[in-house]
């Protein structure tokens, strides 16, 4: 049997062993659609406000703010002299035993409410303790927000952020000039966009992160934004979008395995700013690749030519880390 | 059904015609449920999630771009639900659902391929990942390029391993058919 009569073999035996989904697959749009017209309730297609993300206390926080309370009670009042005489180590909760396990387990504490923290009934020290953890973690983050986003914003989330700043930013053309505008949180109308184009569920989305800046690359005087997008739900572990953001986020253009950050060039084609994005191939080498616009896209990477002069190139590096 | 046509059917969606999902549903339905099968290895679940697939495809045909190649789009998507799945089902330890074929046969599994067996015996002696290749290249036509972006593997890698498994499967068929005088 050749290879030929081995394909063709194949997608018979496939297309038999296929079930025949269609009247379920109707009879759900069918159902959906009902729902939809009895409840006018918002879909959930990420484009408006999101609910507000319910985030549940558990239970070892309370013990080890308490417990992390405690030591710090305990400590005070033995520096102070006041509870002279009373070496004995505090008594923790089960699953608290020591001071450094008991701050560990406080770390998700900064993303509790305020009155959810209240009800652990933590000391000022520990509270400003806290925040100050708070502002070391965003300062690391390094977020370089010119334009405050216009929608809904979340406490940045714990998704890896270092992959998203593999690509190096040092050797840019000595043309380009970088931006720091780049923005990191989690923005919902962004991620539900995210989520819609690569079929990702709530959890598969968390797992995702995303670098993202407002640009205006058609000169339509309409901002949209352009996003690297990273984690193991996406295409080859990392694209470029390219995003409307009027009246929805929407996604206008992808590219699959490129990586930030992407230089908007100075030179137009069909009325926008070409761009020169970057992919790394199997041996590591990086390819400059530069993309012209035209009927209202730009070129795929695989009709991309690489960049001959990269090093003449003049424009704006955007979704830089640094 | 080449990307122009796939592009027609998306259109109709958008404009809520079912018939265009009818469409797309009728040329994908075996390459959408044997690349979610080959991921949950049941059947019951791979037919969950085969439906969901469509009825997300009619959610999301809004977003949809020409140029990228349709198919690879919708494997990727497929995929990630299949594997969403999958994690879901772990979590909510629900894993002791029986498995429709093998789950984990290594590569060297080419020395249980005995004399007689039909394709489909076969192909249940292949590694996953094997099966996994041989059914995105065979029934989604995809290049290996469009594979190992998918699966996340050197392009080289994939290329081989779906030589390997075609030997493997030719093999087999020409003892089946009686073609092998060797």
């Amino acid at each position: 049997m050749n290879e030929e009569e081995l394909k063709k073999e194949y997608r018979n035996l496939k297309n038999r062993t296929a079930p025949d989904l269609w009247n379920r697959i109707d009879a759900g749009l069918t159902s959906r659609a009902q729902k939809e017209t009895e409840t006018p309730v918002e879909k959930k297609t990420g484009t408006g406000t999101p609910e507000p993300k319910v985030i549940r206390f558990k239970k070892s926080w309370a013990y080890a703010l308490s417990g992390a309370a405690a030591v710090i009670i305990l400590a005070v009042g033995l520096s102070s002299g006041r509870m002279h005489g009373t070496a004995t180590a505090p008594i923790a909760p089960a699953g608290s035993a020591t001071t450094a396990e008991a701050a560990a387990m406080a770390q998700p504490v900064p993303s509790v409410s305020s009155t959810t923290t209240a009800s652990a009934q933590p000391t000022a020290a520990a509270a400003k303790a806290a925040a100050d953890n708070r502002a070391s973690a965003r300062s690391e983050n390094r977020v370089f927000a010119e334009n405050a986003p216009d929608t809904a914003m979340q406490e940045p989330a714990e998704a890896p952020q270092a992959e998203v700043f593999a690509a190096a930013t040092s050797s840019l053309p000595s043309g380009v000039t970088r931006s720091g505008s780049v923005l990191t949180d989690r923005n919902a109308s962004l991620y539900a966009a995210i989520g819609k184009t690569f079929g990702l569920s709530d959890d598969a989305l968390s797992s995702v992160s995303c670098l993202y800046t407002y640009v205006d690359l058609n000169h339509d005087n309409t901002e949209e934004v352009l996003a690297c997008v990273t984690g193991n739900s996406v295409p080859d572990g990392k694209c470029i979008l390219w995003l409307s953001k009027y009246p929805d986020m929407k996604v206008i253009q992808e590219w699959d395995s490129a990586e930030a950050p992407v230089i908007i060039s100075d030179e137009t084609s069909g009325g926008a700013n070409e761009l020169i994005m970057n992919i790394t191939g199997e041996n590591g080498e990086v390819k400059h690749l530069l993309l012209a616009y035209s009927g209202g896209h730009y070129a795929a990477l695989s009709d991309a030519e690489e960049v001959n002069d990269y090093d003449s190139i003049r424009g704006t590096a955007v979704l830089c880390s640094e | 059904m080449d990307d122009r046509a796939f592009s027609e059917n998306i259109n109709r969606i958008r404009q809520k015609d079912r018939e265009g999902l009818r469409m797309i549903y009728e040329d994908y339905r075996s390459l959408i449920y044997s690349v979610v099968f080959e991921i949950l290895h049941n059947r019951e679940n791979s037919e969950d999630v085969t439906s969901d697939f469509f009825i997300r495809l009619w959610d999301i045909a809004e977003i949809y771009r020409e140029g990228n190649g349709h198919r690879a789009w919708m494997i990727t998507i497929a995929r990630n639900m299949a594997v969403d799945f999958l994690r879901k089902r772990t979590r909510e330890d629900l894993t002791a659902d029986i498995p429709d074929s093998p789950k984990n046969v290594t590569e060297s599994a080419e020395d249980k391929v005995l004399p007689g067996m039909n394709l489909e015996q076969a192909l249940s002696v292949l590694g996953n990942d094997e099966r996994e290749i041989i059914n995105m290249k065979i029934m989604g036509d995809l290049t290996f390029k469009e594979i190992a972006a998918i699966l996340k593997e050197p392009q080289g890698t994939v290329a081989w391993r779906y030589r390997t498994a075609l030997q493997k499967l030719k093999k087999i068929n020409r003892s089946v058919s009686g073609c092998d005088h060797e």
